[in-house]
This record gives C-alpha cells, structure tokens and sequence, in this order.
C-alpha cells in the first residue's frame, strides 16, 4: 500500500519525521487532506489544527502557526512558523492569553496595522484550548 | 631577593585559579558550541529548500508587483549588527563593530543609516560613541537561539521597508566557518536578491500545482525567507561565538601554564638563593666563633 513520507519541522526543530497514511491541514483557502498519490502541489498553511494518522500508531493533532506546505510524489515537506503540540499547552495560561488578546482586538479598529497579527493570535490560543480539550 | 617567596607564591596560586577558570569556560563553550553548531547545520537544508522554491517562483511570476523584491533609491539604510551578550571571547564582537563602522564611512557615508544592535556589545559600543540605535536588543540569544525572536524583530523591518522608512536592510554577523575561523560576512536581505545564485531545476514549477495561485504563494513565502535569512543569522553568530570563546579561552590556558612555570623556575631560584644565604651565614659564623 502507497505511503506518505512526512515531515514536518520549524527553522528550530524537527516535530515529526515518518511514514504516514494521511494528513490533513488549514490550507489559506481552506480545509485540506492528503493521501497517498496525491498530485504534486505547494501552498501555504493559517493557523489551524493539523491531523496526522501515522503508519500502525493512533493519530494525533497539532497547532501549526502558518507555514509552508509541499507534497511531491507522495513526499511531504512542512516548515512552520512554529509548532504547539498537546502536552506544551498550558490551558490557565492559554485561557488568560485569549481573554487579552480578544479584548485587544475589540479595541483595533477594522484598518489598524496590528488588527491582522492580533486576530491571528486569537485564532492561536482559540486552537489552542481546541486542542487541549 | 627582589621577590619575596610569599608573594611569588600567592601569585602562582592566582593564576592556578585564573586557569582553572579558563579551563572550565573552554569546556563549558565546547559543549555549547557542539549544541549551536547542530541547530546551524540542521537549518541550512530547510532554508536552501525554501531559496530553491522562491528563487523558482520569481523566475516564473512577474515579481515586480511585490514590493520586497523592487529595488529603489537608497536612501535610508537599516543595518542589522548582531554581537553576544558576553565577552571573553576575542575579537569576535570587535570585528563586527569595526566592519560596521567602516560600512557607514564609506559604502553608506552620506546616507541615512539606523542601526538594529542585537547583544550588549553592540549597545554599549554604540552608545560610547554617542550613536542612538533605532532599535536595541540583549539576551535574546541564550543557550539557543529563537525563531520568534528573529520574527518579531523582521516583522518590524519589514514594515519600515514597504512603508518606505527604509530602503535597504543588511545585516552583519560572524558567519561560522569553522572553530578556528568566524568570517564577518555583510548580507543584503531587503530588497530580496535572488535568481541567479540559486541553481533551481527549470521544472519546478510546472512540477506543482499551486494553490490558491504563485503570486500569493510567493507572496507568504517571502517575509517567512528575510526570517529565515535573520535567524540563520543569529545561530550562526551564537555557534561562531562559542568557537570563539572557546579559542580565546584555550589560549588563556595556555598562557596561563607559561606564566606559572616561569612563576615557579623564579620561586625555585629565590628559595635556592635563601637556602644559599643561610648556610653562608651559619657557615661563617661557625668560623667566626673558632677564632
């Protein structure tokens, strides 16, 4: 049976090297899975759950915050700006992060320079506490 | 005797301690430089994959529409300095700042150029000489170096850059060449320069579908490539440091060994010449009392 060869590494660290069966991601445009003998394509991450079902093990999520996304005849190449997994998640800190972000959002007007790195932070810590629940 | 025994002693004793301590910071920057010499070595493959992506992308998009890569009168400059925190460790830090210097002389003399100082030596160099950085930062370059320090700070550059605050933006850093040599190396990150330099296989693209389009795939990848760029930056600079200070440090010993057998030939010589007195005062007083 085809496989996936994948990994997945930010500029610091490797987060996950090895044989999988399917993986899914938050493509900029979308929801996105990838199985064996998918066609070769590139595209960029948001920030957003990532599954992996690895080869004979249970499958496991992680937060990914933005990156870049290649397949090329089945193998998968991931670089991310930085990776969460479950057991790094702090939930009190990750609740508190998120009230004080949303707050400051809700103060950003629509235009502001910062209204687009502060929402994203949002999104982080909302998918954050998804994942940990 | 010029010397007294005491004090030549007192003083082997401090240099043993001098030495001792020399040892240990060899063998702790040793031990460190093996961790930040891994982190360097293992990002150089990730970002030469990015380059290849990139550097395909622009050869086959019409790049001019993205503003990090156009090119424009120079006018104001950033320059990025990247130094340690700690010293001790030769003239690692004193060749940057002296390359920087000589750039603002004479490459950038008669433009407006604002400095970015990572690590305390750049700073305190900096401000001796009465010139006020535009951005200043320290201990952000521990035992590792961090991403999302090197993105924070390019984030702010990048700004500037597409607000048309700054025209050009280098950075200058010790690249680790080996232990015994760190190369200061002046790189240009903004406007991008790629194409090319970076050999790309002219399939690469037809290779791929991309989604949603190349523009705006570019367009992602290009802030995340001028981060990587500063990042690999600054663990080359934290590995080249460690070499650095480890070479200072084994130097340190050494001399510290001299100076303690040279220490001990003269203590040898002012006992001998003690001893030597002695028996000439014993002696002659056993042939004053005969007579």
């Amino acid at each position: 049976m085809p496989e996936l060869n994948l990994s997945i590494v930010t500029p610091s660290r490797k987060v996950f090297e090895g044989v999988a069966e399917y993986i899914s991601a938050p493509g900029k445009v979308g929801e996105f899975g990838v199985l064996p003998g998918h066609e070769n394509f590139v595209t960029v991450l948001d920030v957003g759950l990532v599954e992996i079902q690895p080869k004979e093990k249970d499958k496991f999520k992680i937060l990914i915050v933005g990156g870049y996304f290649e397949v090329t005849e089945d193998n998968i190449f991931v670089i991310a700006d930085e990776i969460i997994t479950k057991d790094e998640i702090d939930r009190d800190e990750a609740k508190r992060e998120l009230e004080k972000y949303k707050s400051e959002l809700s103060s950003l007007p629509f235009d502001d320079a910062n209204y687009e790195r502060v929402s994203r932070l949002v999104k982080k810590f909302e998918k954050m506490l998804e994942l940990a629940s | 005797m010029a010397v007294s025994m005491r004090d030549i002693k007192r003083k082997i004793g401090s240099i043993q301690k001098t030495q001792q301590i020399t040892k240990a910071m060899k063998m702790v920057a040793a031990a460190k430089l093996r961790k930040a010499q891994e982190a360097a070595l293992t990002f150089r493959p990730f970002r030469n994959k990015l380059e290849q992506m990139i550097a395909s992308l622009v050869t086959s998009t019409s790049h001019l529409e993205n503003e990090l890569l156009r090119f424009r009168d120079v006018k104001n400059v950033d320059i990025i300095v990247i130094t340690s925190d700690r010293g001790l460790c030769g003239a690692f830090n004193h060749n940057v700042l002296k390359e920087t210097e000589r750039l603002m002389k004479t490459k950038f003399s008669g433009k407006n150029v604002n400095l970015i100082l990572i690590g305390k030596f750049a700073q305190t160099y900096f401000k001796f000489r009465g010139i006020k950085p535009k951005e200043a930062f320290s201990e952000i370059i521990k035992d590792r170096a961090e991403y999302s320090k090197a993105s924070e700070i390019m984030d702010k550059v990048i700004a500037d850059f597409l607000n048309g605050e700054t025209d050009e933006v280098h950075v200058i850093f010790n690249r680790f060449v080996n232990v015994l040599i760190q190369r200061v190396t002046v790189k240009k990150l903004l406007p991008i320069m790629i194409g090319d330099k970076v050999p790309s296989e002219q399939n690469m693209v037809e290779k791929f579908t991309f989604e949603p389009d190349k523009e705006t795939v570019l367009k992602e990848l290009l802030p995340k490539y001028v981060k990587m760029e500063l990042y690999g930056a600054m663990l080359e600079s934290l590995a080249g440091e460690h070499a650095a200070r480890m070479t200072a440090m084994d130097a340190a010993t050494t001399n510290a060994g001299e100076m303690i057998k040279s220490l001990t030939l003269e203590f040898n010589k002012a006992r001998q010449a003690s001893i030597t007195k002695e028996l000439i005062e014993i002696t002659t007083s056993i042939e004053a009392m005969k007579q």
